[in-house]
């Protein structure tokens, strides 16, 4: 959570701009790479993210703290946007189609050749998982969210965060063998 | 590398810079364009204000009520002013005992003029109003009789 985070709230739905701007720069990432990792191109994860900023900062005023961290929120935002692009582009998109140059690790982070296949592999394997489980792997192992903190996020008790966790790894296990296999 | 250190590595995925920039620049500057919208704070205003004066012109009415209609409102209703219906109703009670009592006298004149004419003499019957008055005037013209008959009229009335 952002220091100062209640505060920088208040003085957004007041209409600062300037205290929204320090939430989309401490969420952004985040979310940009949770849109990216579901949809799988950077374009699209690039649209989406700002629209899911841009959604917020116009209806913050709705926004009501009811004891949830504010990321929760953008998250509701997101998926709910990324649901509106796949149905949009039913029978458009699917993932076979999408270019693999779009998700592009940042030169800055060195890896070797095959690190870099396995992130490739495990990036495809995430994508055949079902959004549930997606969802929870990328704010459980991948934004090192609490359980408690991811609970809230999804929307489900802590015990099911838990239980969807275990069935996602294991999923997830199951694609990597089945492709390593092959 | 195992499962959980490779979902590690996306953490280190992040948006281009110019991307972000402006992105940013665009959204923030969405709301302000929004909320510079002068029809829209003129609407806003005007709303307000007719809403305040509607309730408190509710509010008075409700709180002052006719009286303060009265006295504000340069269109006086007559109807609404007691003091004023009752003094008219007085006024006409007043007016009927008089026009009794004028008939009275004029009744009681011929009797009080002739000394040879029995005390009691029957009313007149009922006579057009213009023959009423002719007999009357000269009653009047005896101004003592006429004035203890107003007085013992009144004093009666007073009773």
């Amino acid at each position: 959570m952002l220091d100062g985070e209640q505060k920088l709230i208040e003085r957004a739905i007041k209409g600062k701009a300037s205290a929204f701007g320090s939430l989309y720069d401490y969420y952004q990432p985040r979310i940009y790479r949770f849109v990216l990792i579901k949809v799988g191109r950077r374009e699209e994860a690039e649209d989406l993210t700002h629209e899911v900023f841009k959604n917020a900062w116009l209806n913050i005023e709705s926004y009501k703290d009811m004891g949830f961290p504010f990321s929760s929120w953008l998250y509701k935002i997101a998926r709910n946007q990324i649901t509106d692009f796949y149905r949009a582009a039913k029978g458009e998109t699917s993932i076979d189609k999408i270019d693999p140059e779009y998700f592009a690790i940042p030169a800055s982070i060195q890896l070797d050749l095959a690190d870099k296949m396995e992130i490739e592999r495990v990036k495809d394997a995430i994508q055949e998982l079902k959004p549930e489980y997606q969802d929870i792997l990328v704010m459980r192992f991948i934004e090192d969210m609490s359980v408690k903190e991811t609970a809230e996020s999804v929307e489900k008790s802590e015990g099911a965060v838990k239980v969807l966790q275990h069935r996602a790894m294991k999923e997830l296990k199951n694609i990597l063998g089945n492709s390593s296999r092959q | 590398m195992n499962l959980n250190e490779l979902l590690k590595q996306f953490k280190y995925i992040e948006a281009d810079r110019e991307y972000t920039r402006k992105s940013r620049s665009l959204i923030l500057s969405a709301k302000h364009t929004a909320r510079v919208s002068l029809a829209d704070i003129f609407l806003k205003n005007v709303q307000l204000a007719a809403s305040v004066a509607l309730a408190g012109l509710l509010i008075f009415m409700i709180v002052g009520g006719f009286s303060a209609w009265r006295m504000f409102s340069p269109l006086q209703i007559a109807n609404l002013d007691p003091v004023g219906l009752k003094a008219e109703a007085q006024a006409i009670d007043i007016q009927i005992q008089l026009a009794n009592l004028n008939y009275g006298e004029a009744a009681l004149a011929p009797a009080k003029s002739g000394e040879s004419t029995p005390a009691i003499t029957p009313a007149p019957a009922p006579a057009p109003k213009q023959e009423t008055s002719a007999v009357t005037a000269p009653a009047l013209q005896d101004n003592a009789t006429s004035a203890v008959s107003i007085d013992e009229a009144l004093d009666k009335l007073s009773q």
